[in-house]
């Protein structure tokens, strides 16, 4: 799917040192008038200066970023349309999106469904084993 | 329980006790932009803030909920429209 369109909350005032939300618009069921896409696109030079200004050794907790090398129109879009492409069904890009809207009761959720998967999958591959190891004896 | 409007209204709060006790605007945040006409937008953690400077006078003119893009999409465009700050590119 290609990008209908990119906005960008503010411009960039340093293109090798700065982070832009960036609002992404594509033709599909999701994006509407009130509704886009929203990725926050940063630099390293940002990161480190961030570091930097919390005197820190690591970034402080946040939400993802899209790193880039350079904040050019060419290079974010570039990115994102390889957020879009690199799995099906915009994956990437729905992720970083996302990520910034869950509540840690969303969190909670989908940690403890995600877990009763795991623990059916593993039951329903030890039964599939057992019987085949029956049919061979 | 923490909600993402509970975040941005904590993160507001201490902006506006850290602006009143005479930070810079720009200063605050993980990266500030100036923006036209003494016009700052501070990036929070979970918000956006654009701020208006009057000399000693800080007034909040808008914010934007990260987690919420109704609320984010709908900030831009009131930025935009109400204060003349060419926020869509």
């Amino acid at each position: 799917m290609k990008i209908k369109e990119i906005k960008y909350l503010v411009p960039p005032t340093d293109l090798v040192n700065d982070c832009l939300d960036v609002f992404v618009i594509l033709k599909d069921d999701y994006c509407t008038d009130e509704f886009s896409y929203l990725v926050e696109v940063a630099t390293p030079q940002f990161l480190s200066a961030l570091m930097g200004k919390f005197e820190s050794d690591f970034l402080p907790p946040g939400y993802p970023y899209i790193i880039v090398s350079k904040l050019t129109d060419e290079i974010i879009r570039a990115a994102i349309q390889a957020f879009i492409d690199t799995e099906d069904d915009l994956y990437w890009l729905k992720l970083y999106h996302i990520t910034p809207t869950l509540e840690i009761e969303d969190i909670n959720e989908i940690l403890f469904r995600k877990k009763q998967e795991n623990i059916e999958l593993e039951a329903k591959i030890d039964a599939e084993v057992e019987a085949e190891s029956d049919l061979n004896h | 329980m923490r909600n993402s409007n509970q975040k941005v209204k904590q993160e507001y709060e201490g902006i506006k006790k850290r602006i009143n006790e005479g930070v810079d605007p720009i200063d605050i945040g993980k990266k500030s932009t100036n923006l036209p006409g003494n016009k700052v937008l501070i990036k929070g953690a979970h918000g956006r803030y654009v701020v208006e400077i009057f000399g000693d006078q800080v007034n909040v003119l808008g914010m934007g909920a990260r987690g919420n893009n109704r609320n984010m999409q709908t900030f831009q465009n009131l930025m935009n429209e109400m204060y003349g700050l060419n926020l869509q590119y």
